[in-house]
């Protein structure tokens, strides 16, 4: 098992080198001077810009630039925003944390509901259950985030005024307050989800039904629950938890979304006003933190499966 | 020669035979049918647009904002410009099947040639375009798309093919796998015992064997690329208005919120019914041509 | 006791509980005031220009005067007077008994730290050393006369030095000790001032919270300040609508306005002053640098009827870039210059070499078609400008609008990028001159505009302190800027403020939101 531990982080060292290249190349593509997309078109000063562009190595070629970008990035270093004139290390940092909650609030919500909904829906094949789950399942994958998310806000925070539709709250106000806030930007993130596992979770348990060891295990006379939830789930549960992994990668893009629309403080809200402000090095810096933040999921999700499954050591 | 064409002409017939059957299945799913009836119908009103839109999508009528559904000369309503609901949402189905139709095309090609190279190559080859391919897909989507697009600057054109660029691997991977499997068959063996060219053997003999997933996965790709493209225009980094596209249209209704909803529903709901309807015919396509692909894409 | 004064007395009671009652118990403590904003990212009151801030920056500094919530006239603030000696000297009183706020890194509670002259002489000096967005003005020297008197020396005449909102109104006055001990950097996340809130906690994009000052030297009504990110403005208006805040201290989204004016817990308070807001150009960006082309879409927009269908009761109509409330700029007989004749506008750019060539409905000229790409921020003038656009079009230039950042509009403005732009000035008291003089090419004359004749008018204009003479050179070089058509004027909008009835005594801000001073006291009605 160690071995294959081994092997896996070994593995993420190229994809991870690839990432922070691509990255580091974002600036290199993009037509024009790479200087006055760094500084904007403030600044006329031709000195100055000169000045900058030795400071940034940018009069270096490019693997030496690419080395120079590199061991910035190892020591924590990201580079200075345009607009803010801040170290974008520290603006992710303040964010990263929101993100990451919303995220997770996101997913366990869709794993509430898409594990008992799917289960049901498998275990009453053909009956109006089923056909309910999987249609809910339908319309979740087709439904754009944003027009979910605008018609939640039209509903319960214009409509019926339940629930807040903006931020996260003032500090210090309350969990119940904080939660609040929390729902709807997690409906709106993890519908989706929620959406693909359900689906998934249906047919890995009708699957799973029509195995042998369930079918032993209904002739031996075990209970039909039984067999459902000890014998099939746990089998039927393996491909779930690796897709998990793999939709939180997208969820994390949907982040994107879901808090511009809310006004969620996180790096995906960041990263928009980045784009919109053509603030280069945050863009690249939550790109970075993005791509990075699922490459560390992916990994873990690999790693619980070890444990989860042990025949994948043999592989 | 002649046993490479007998080995053909047999695969062009089991294929002729198994489309009669996949058109059968196909059409024994319920959804499936109600699906490309719809989208028949998007396309259809897409192509024809001019001849199908009551108004000019343009045109503004500054007297009458926010008309209700079932205005006299406007059957959804206008918006808050008095422009026409009902032609804006006919143009933006131009633009949305162009988009997702076009992106697919760009990624599955793509994607397919780099897969088809990896695995029929092996080796090096193989090893530097699934590092590739694990790369792309640690990046967010949407995230990639976004920052692509901040160095580029919004457009349409570059809307479409840097969603093309971003989402090849998905294929790469797909034909890879199918590609490594079927270069152990004996009738690969064969024409390369025969002195094929590698580019005869992949374009003449393992790509039509692995066009089904591609055909599939391309099917399903489509309401993606069509949901990226409306994201990016409602973040304001695609199609720019007054441009009829739905996702910008949505962005636009959204000031709109509390005056008038009526704004906001029509586009979202196109968004939402043409990537139905094409998930009900990706669907349908995938029981149809491969029960068993069925579970690999899940 | 008779009965009579019993009854008396009895009815004296009566009538003061019941003119409480109906009178309102008058100013009451405590609570919290939300306001919305969009954008919060920096607190250093001298290194922003962003609302937000300024409105933040307000309440946790005090300047030394502030502008009156009736008039346009400078108050009495930390400065209780002042007197010109002479027409170069100012000379400041400062009020005594005033401290800076404590329980922080830098001053711990009982400090008892005053503010003095020094203090303001060490803030106007950093105001003019960091200052990246206002400016004051020449300013000869700034000295300290005793404990509690400053006297400011200008090289000449400045009148508007304590009017104009944008300049000493705008200097809160800082602690050296807190820049010193918490850097630059740290004093923008961590500001201490003598203003009534002391900052409790902010972080970036998501908001602040602020609570009283107990040793201010005005009675603090409210508890709390908390300021909430939200940057749509379509959210705040469904925030303030749903009470989530309780003000919008600028309103964005003119088509609310209908909303806001039905509900009955809502008031839209009316700004002071207002904006200017236009269609300019870049005079040296071709095809636009051609008087011809200006002059043709000047002549191709029907403003009246975009303006009459977005804005028209929240604004009035603009025909030069000072508005009525600068009395000494405001012309209404430039009307004449304007007029609305699309048939000419083809005429005009067919003579100057305009032709649809290719038939596809684009006038184009040596290959090119005529584009104008209109760049603008969020506001009421994106739907306007949207309008006009559309009109553009119907005559053959292909016309559309482009939404920008604030930061980048303003980069590719002054960077000589942008052809065609939404023109936009808070039209008060320096406007022309930073806007079309030849001095401020590409640091706020976005135009590029240049003619010896507007310079020497306005740099005559700066000096003289006779209102006459001086309105006089305003009107010739607005005339003449007009006639040149460096920019359409189209409106100019008022401002409103939002504001839940249940907050009382709210003014405004202008230069910074205030909601302590001499003149008004924010409270909030149980």
């Amino acid at each position: 098992m160690t071995r294959y531990i081994v092997r896996r982080l070994l593995a993420t060292v190229p994809v991870v080198i690839g990432i922070t290249f691509i990255v580091f190349a974002m600036v290199s593509f993009a037509p024009g001077d790479p200087i006055e997309l760094m500084l904007g078109s403030e600044t006329v000063n031709p000195e100055y810009a000169e000045r900058i562009r030795i400071e940034l190595g940018l009069d270096r070629p490019w693997y030496e630039q690419y080395l120079r970008y590199m061991s910035g990035l190892l020591r924590g270093d990201m580079g200075r925003s345009i607009v803010y004139n801040r170290p974008v290390a520290g603006q992710v940092k303040e964010r990263f944390a929101n993100t990451a909650i919303l995220a997770v609030s996101s997913a366990i919500f869709a794993l509430l509901i898409s594990i008992p909904l799917g289960v049901l829906a498998a275990a009453k094949r053909r009956t109006w259950i089923d056909y309910t789950a999987t249609t809910l399942a339908m319309l979740g994958v087709s439904l754009p985030g944003f027009y979910l998310g605008l018609l939640l806000i039209l509903l319960f925070g214009v409509r019926l005024g339940w629930l807040p539709i903006t931020g996260m709250g003032a500090a210090g106000s309350g969990a119940w307050e904080y939660i609040k806030h929390l729902i709807l930007p997690s409906i709106t993130l993890g519908s989706g989800m929620a959406a693909i596992l359900t689906r998934l979770t249906r047919s890995s348990v009708l699957e799973a039904l029509s195995q042998d060891f369930v079918r032993t295990a209904r002739a031996k006379g075990v209970r039909e629950k039984t067999v459902l939830y000890k014998h099939a789930l746990r089998n039927a549960l393996l491909p779930v938890i690796t897709t998990f992994g793999l939709q939180f990668g997208s969820l994390l893009g949907g982040a994107v979304i879901t808090e511009t629309i809310f006004s969620w403080p996180g790096i995906g809200m960041l990263a928009v006003n980045a784009v919109k402000q053509r603030d280069i090095p945050v863009i690249q810096g939550t790109t970075l933190v993005f791509a990075l933040s699922f490459v560390l999921i992916t990994l873990i999700v690999d790693i619980v499966y070890v444990f989860i499954d042990p025949r994948i050591r043999y592989e | 020669m002649s046993k490479e064409r007998e080995r053909i002409e047999e695969t062009e017939g089991t294929i002729r035979s198994e489309f009669a059957h996949v058109v059968q299945v196909f059409f024994r799913h319920k959804l499936g049918v109600l699906g490309l009836v719809m989208l028949v119908a998007f396309v259809a009103i897409a192509i024809f647009a001019p001849v199908v839109a009551p108004c000019d999508p343009y045109e503004m009528d500054l007297a009458n904002p926010f008309l209700p559904p079932g205005s006299p000369g406007h059957i959804l309503g206008t918006d808050n410009f008095g422009r026409d609901m009902l032609s804006r949402l006919i143009y933006g189905s131009r633009i949305s099947l162009l988009i997702g139709i076009v992106v697919v095309s760009i990624s599955s090609v793509l994607g397919s040639l780099l897969g088809m190279v990896a695995g029929y190559y092996g080796g090096w080859v193989d090893a530097l375009v699934m590092r590739l391919v694990e790369v792309f897909y640690s990046f967010p989507f949407l995230i990639l798309v976004i920052a692509v697009m901040a160095i580029l600057g919004p457009s349409i054109f570059n809307v479409m093919w840097v969603l093309g660029v971003v989402s090849w691997p998905l294929y790469a991977r797909l034909v890879r796998a199918q590609v490594m499997a079927l270069k152990s068959e004996d009738f690969i063996k064969a024409a390369s015992a025969l002195g094929c060219s590698d580019a005869r053997i992949m374009f003449r003999h393992i790509l039509p064997n692995v066009l089904t997933p591609v055909i599939v996965s391309a099917t399903l790709g489509i309401p993606s690329a069509i949901l990226s493209s409306a994201s990016l225009g409602f973040l304001g980094f695609g199609v720019q208005p007054p441009t009829p596209e739905w996702g910008a249209m949505v962005s636009e209704a959204k000031d709109f919120m509390l005056i008038n909803s009526n704004m906001i529903i029509w586009p979202g709901l196109c968004i939402f019914l043409v990537v139905l309807s094409f998930n009900f015919v990706g669907d349908a396509l995938r029981d149809a041509l491969d029960p068993r692909l069925a579970k690999q894409l899940n | 006791m008779s009965k009579r004064t019993v009854l008396a007395i009895v009815a004296a009671l009566l009538l003061v509980s019941a003119s409480t009652v109906v009178l309102g118990a008058g100013p009451t403590k405590g609570g919290t005031l939300k306001i919305a904003a969009s954008s919060i990212q920096q607190l250093d009151p001298y290194k922003t220009a962003a609302n937000d801030e300024t409105n933040l920056c307000g309440l946790v500094f005090d300047p030394l005067v502030v502008i009156g919530k009736d008039s346009f006239e400078p108050k009495p603030h930390l400065a209780q007077s002042w007197e010109m000696p002479d027409e170069n000297t100012w000379v400041f009183h400062i009020r005594k008994g005033v401290y800076f706020q404590e329980g922080n890194e830098v001053f711990k509670k009982g400090a008892k730290r005053e503010v003095t002259a020094d203090d303001v002489v060490y803030s106007i000096n950093r105001f003019i050393n960091v200052s990246t967005a206002f400016t004051l003005g020449p300013i000869k020297s700034v000295k300290a006369l005793d404990r509690y008197t400053v006297e400011i020396k200008t090289p000449e005449p400045s009148p508007f030095l304590v009017s104009d909102p944008n300049r000493l109104p705008s200097v809160g006055i800082v602690p050296r000790e807190a820049i010193e001990k918490l850097g630059e950097d740290g004093f923008a996340r961590k500001p201490i001032g003598s203003g009534p809130f002391q900052l409790k906690s902010f972080s970036p994009d998501k908001g602040a919270v602020l609570e009283r000052n107990p040793r201010y030297w005005l009675p603090v009504y409210l508890d709390k300040v908390e300021f909430v990110v939200i940057p749509d403005p379509t959210v705040q208006v469904m925030a303030v609508t749903s009470g989530q805040v309780d003000i919008i201290t600028y309103l964005v989204n003119m088509d609310a306005m209908p909303t806001i004016s039905k509900n009955r817990k809502l008031a839209a308070v009316r700004g002071r002053g207002g904006s200017y807001r236009g269609l300019g150009f870049n005079v040296t960006v071709s095809p636009f640098d051609e008087f011809a082309v200006r002059d043709a879409i000047s002549k191709a927009m029907n403003i009246d009827a975009a303006f009459n269908a977005v804005v028209a009761p929240h604004g009035q109509r603009a025909y030069g870039q000072c508005p009525p409330w600068v009395a000494h700029g405001y012309d209404p007989s430039l009307k004449s210059l304007w007029k609305y004749d699309p048939k000419e506008a083809v005429a005009i750019l067919n003579k100057a070499g305009f032709r649809d060539t290719n038939g596809d409905g684009i006038l184009d000229r040596n290959g090119q078609p005529l584009k104008v790409e209109i760049k603008t921020v969020p506001g009421s003038q994106v739907r306007v400008l949207t309008i006009l656009a559309t009109q553009l079009r119907q005559i053959g230039i292909d016309a559309s609008v482009v939404q920008q950042d604030t930061a980048v509009w303003v980069s590719d403005i002054m960077g000589g990028k942008s052809g065609v732009f939404f023109d936009f000035s808070f039209a008060g008291t320096t406007g022309l001159h930073s806007l079309f003089h030849s001095e401020a090419i590409g640091k706020t004359n976005g135009h590029f505009y240049a003619d010896s004749t507007v310079d020497s008018l306005l740099d005559q204009a700066l000096r003289t302190t006779d209102m006459k003479k001086l309105s006089s050179l305003w009107k010739q070089a607005q005339r003449k800027i007009m006639e040149d058509r460096a920019s359409i004027p189209l409106y100019f909008e008022w401002g409103y403020s939002v504001v839940n009835k249940k907050v009382n005594d709210y003014v405004s801000p202008w230069g910074g939101l205030h909601l302590v001073t001499l003149e008004n006291n924010v409270w909030i009605s149980k």
